[in-house]
């Protein structure tokens, strides 16, 4: 299993926004079950898709403007930035296949 | 992976906090938030981690539980210290896939996500057999169940989820699991003529009724206060009660999908560890 990596509000633009690969960014909390239930999921993603698509978290309390900004309603929510924009989202816990199935959507219109 | 790390006092330790409850960790529903100290355990005792997974989600009740402890004990001791158990967990997927009582691969009816689901079961037999398979060919195969599948289409994303390499994604069998009991209380759903127009017409009626309740019983304690619980006990009564007065068969149904959904999982449940420890008592599995 892959380590995953953390942005902030002050972070976002250059390790999302400006990434050369795609960026799947977990918006969650540490009180959140189903978060801390997706994060296996979610490390395996990792490593199942290193090298195509970069897997991050973003802690909502602690960056509400992001979570505003990009009309996150609920956690955990999974958003899909390609090129500065939102390409796929996902709300709610997810397993795996769903969200390689959303990956791929992105990564196989890159091929 | 050696089970056991080829001790058998290992297993025999193992067997015998079986028989002592007390020894126990509490592995309930809540496994799924368990899954990295699970993985850790597997390796501690040389177990194929996919099984582990596997056989925990599969406890859906207290493990201190006789059916449950019964079970954990029969997964224990059909693995012989030193077995390599690998290949359990890929000759349980094929056989939710293709031998179940309503396997996966026949709840498909598309011709072509059926081919997909016959591939994926062949690559679980290849890697039964202990053949090195690809990443890339997982992933092939998850492709095109996703390219192949409508949106929504609960089995597909079963079988979607059994495209994994269970050793370097072990937690995927635990979503197969998940996905197929989603699939087949989809299916009770829609036998039942139950919308998601019914789900949030029976949501409104109940915040409705609550609220009745609330008005009627008054302010709740404070959580600290000891007639805090027995008070939200009288609230829930008194809402159903207000929900059976209005004689809405909606409350019927919903009871009748209810019961429905909760045999068809303990059916599956039942099926699938029958299945489980039937593989490991095979001489394949070994």
């Amino acid at each position: 299993m892959a380590d995953l990596s953390y942005v902030t509000e002050a972070t976002f633009e250059a390790e999302v926004l400006a990434a050369t690969t795609p960026v799947l960014v977990d918006f969650y909390a540490d009180w959140c079950g189903p978060c801390r239930a997706m994060e296996p999921a979610l490390k395996d993603i990792a490593s199942e898709y290193e090298g195509e698509v970069v897997v991050v978290k973003l802690n909502v309390d602690e960056n509400p403007a992001t979570q505003q900004r990009y009309g996150v309603m609920g956690i955990p929510a999974l958003l899909l930035f390609e090129g500065g924009e939102v390409r796929q989202r996902l709300a709610g816990a997810a397993p795996r296949s769903t969200i390689a199935a959303m990956i791929e959507k992105v990564a196989g219109s890159r091929a | 992976m050696i089970a056991y790390r080829n001790d058998p006092a290992l297993k025999a330790d193992l067997i015998d906090a079986l028989n002592e409850p007390a020894r126990l960790p509490l592995i309930t529903l809540s496994t799924w938030s368990q899954e990295a100290e699970l993985v850790a355990w597997a390796d501690e005792v040389g177990l194929p981690a996919a099984l582990v997974l596997l056989t925990a989600h599969l406890v859906v009740e207290p493990l201190h539980a006789p059916p449950a402890l019964q079970f954990a004990r029969d997964v224990i001791g059909a693995i012989e210290p030193g077995a390599q158990a690998e290949a359990a967990a890929h000759l349980w997927t094929i056989w939710a896939l293709e031998s179940a009582p309503e396997p996966l691969g026949a709840m498909l009816t598309a011709p072509d996500l059926q081919h997909a689901a016959s591939e994926i079961a062949e690559l679980h037999r290849s890697a039964a057999a202990g053949v090195e398979i690809e990443r890339g060919r997982w992933r092939a195969a998850r492709a095109a169940v996703a390219r192949l599948a409508t949106d929504g289409d609960k089995v597909a994303q079963a079988v979607a989820a059994a495209a994994w390499d269970y050793r370097a994604t072990p937690g995927a069998v635990v979503d197969l699991l998940g996905a197929w009991d989603d699939a087949r209380e989809t299916r009770i759903r829609d036998r039942l003529g139950w919308t998601e127009a019914d789900d949030k017409r029976l949501l409104q009626i109940r915040q409705d009724q609550m609220k009745l309740a609330e008005e009627r019983l008054g302010p709740a304690p404070d959580s600290d206060k000891a007639d805090h619980l027995p008070h939200a006990r009288r609230l829930v009564a008194e809402m159903q009660r207000l929900i059976d007065g209005l004689g809405d068969p909606i409350s019927g149904r919903h009871a009748q999908m209810s019961t429905a959904t909760a045999r068809a999982a303990a059916e599956l449940r039942d099926q699938a560890r029958a299945a489980l420890v039937a593989i490991l008592r095979s001489p394949a599995s070994h």
